[in-house]
């Protein structure tokens, strides 16, 4: 129970900070993207209810932040963890390091295009090309680096638990 | 590369994470007034780590260059905002000498909000703040930052909280006047968070960089002489009837945690 309730509120912790203080930093920093680093993650563990509980709360959040019509973004938010699960479930079983930077791509991309689509239908405004593939870069890159350090830090916990039960 | 999945997690994995998010929790939570006083001493030390991010280079090492340099920007920016106010005041004055009936009040109605975030969309130039429609706040309304600086205006409000569009915003139009000879009017437009420049202006117009740029009073909700930037540059191409000036904010967009909305009826 504490232990779900400990999730719960880091989850939350989270969605915060992605809304509070990373979209404040200046550029190219702003591009990080620790919600999606996070839902990439989570769509890799073996029980679902943290990659929903997840989705669900950083989407509310975003939605507390946004002006478009409330649960939009939630909803995306939701869609894109959907498709992580079946393609964790079908195609990425393997749980490598490259199947987690290929669901951390597709999930930056999928984010930045629904983004993109709500603000078109909201505003009735596309920005250049050019902007939207070099937002989209910085955004892959550097959501990415998060994305490699939560796996590395996953192995290291891993073999530390390891080395404990032989030792 | 495989790893089998962990069914606990150490929460000594967390916790220094945990901090670190909690310390953002505070920062988004500086608006609400009973945490004030706790609050207050932290945002100093968030705003001070924030100013290590938007220094330049060249002002690490050399903390007393900086500071004088500091100081110098600041006296110019007030002396330029003094200058424009007065110059504002003169006008008036001759419009209030042909039209003795008229007086003009500049006792604004002021909403002071805090800003909680850039917003969803960084596409935008837009801000969010902590007061809505519960304070009077209407789309359209200047939001200032000290004396009369325009930051931008207000795009969207819901009950509690404002999504402010910047002045450097794509989709941000302001009447302005330049403070030149003529008292040149145009709209100011965003350049994608980049720029700001005022387009089709006549081209026997007479415009230098370093005259300043007010609002000319034409929008909605928005007075009169709020200080905007200054010209930095014109660009006048030969044989063309129009001229494009670019206007530097006389105050960076991103550094203001605490702004006013002025409340018109």
């Amino acid at each position: 129970m504490w232990h779900k309730i400990f999730i719960i509120g880091i989850i939350f912790i989270i969605g915060f900070l992605q809304v509070s203080f990373i979209q404040s930093l200046p550029a190219p920093w702003h591009h990080v993207n620790l919600m999606l680093a996070t839902i990439t993650f989570l769509a890799f563990r073996r029980t679902a209810w943290r990659l929903w509980s997840a989705a669900l709360i950083f989407g509310l959040i975003l939605d507390l932040y946004s002006f478009y019509l409330f649960g939009v973004v939630a909803a995306s938010i939701v869609f894109i963890s959907i498709i992580n699960r079946l393609l964790y479930l079908n195609f990425f079983t393997n749980r490598a390091l490259m199947s987690f930077m290929a669901m951390g791509f597709l999930n930056v991309v999928a984010y930045s295009l629904i983004i993109r689509l709500i603000s078109l239908t909201q505003n009735s405004y596309w920005p250049p090309f050019s902007t939207v593939i070099v937002n989209m870069f910085w955004s892959t890159i550097l959501t990415e680096a998060l994305v490699i350090v939560f796996f590395v830090v996953q192995q290291m916990h891993y073999r530390r638990n390891q080395i404990h039960s032989h030792g | 590369m495989r790893f089998p999945v962990v069914g606990q997690v150490n929460s000594r994995i967390f916790i220094p994470f945990a901090i670190i998010v909690a310390g953002a929790i505070l920062f988004l939570l500086r608006g609400i007034t009973i945490l004030n006083p706790v609050i207050s001493p932290i945002n100093k030390i968030f705003f001070q780590a924030s100013n290590v991010f938007s220094s330049s280079p060249k002002d690490l090492g050399q903390p007393d260059l900086a500071l004088e340099n500091e100081l110098l920007i600041e006296e110019v920016r007030n002396l330029k905002i003094e200058n424009a106010v007065l110059r504002t005041q003169v006008e008036e004055n001759e419009l209030l000498r042909q039209q003795l009936n008229f007086t003009q009040n500049y006792q604004f109605n002021y909403v002071t909000a805090a800003i909680l975030s850039r917003g969803i969309d960084r596409a935008f130039d837009q801000v969010i703040i902590d007061r809505g429609s519960a304070d009077g706040i209407k789309p359209g309304m200047p939001v200032i930052f000290g004396d009369g600086l325009l930051l931008g205006k207000v795009a969207a409000v819901q009950k509690s909280i404002s999504n402010i569009r910047l002045i450097s915003d794509q989709l941000s139009k302001v009447a302005v006047s330049i403070q030149n000879n003529g008292q040149t009017v145009g709209v100011l437009e965003g350049s994608f968070g980049l720029s700001t420049k005022v387009e089709l202006i006549p081209g026997d117009v007479e415009i230098e960089p370093g005259q300043i740029v007010v609002t000319s009073g034409l929008d909605p909700f928005v007075p009169a002489g709020l200080i905007v930037g200054e010209i930095e540059r014109v660009e006048k191409k030969t044989n063309e009837f129009f001229q494009t000036a670019y206007v530097r904010p006389l105050v960076q967009l991103s550094e203001p945690s605490i702004v006013s909305v002025i409340v018109t009826e």
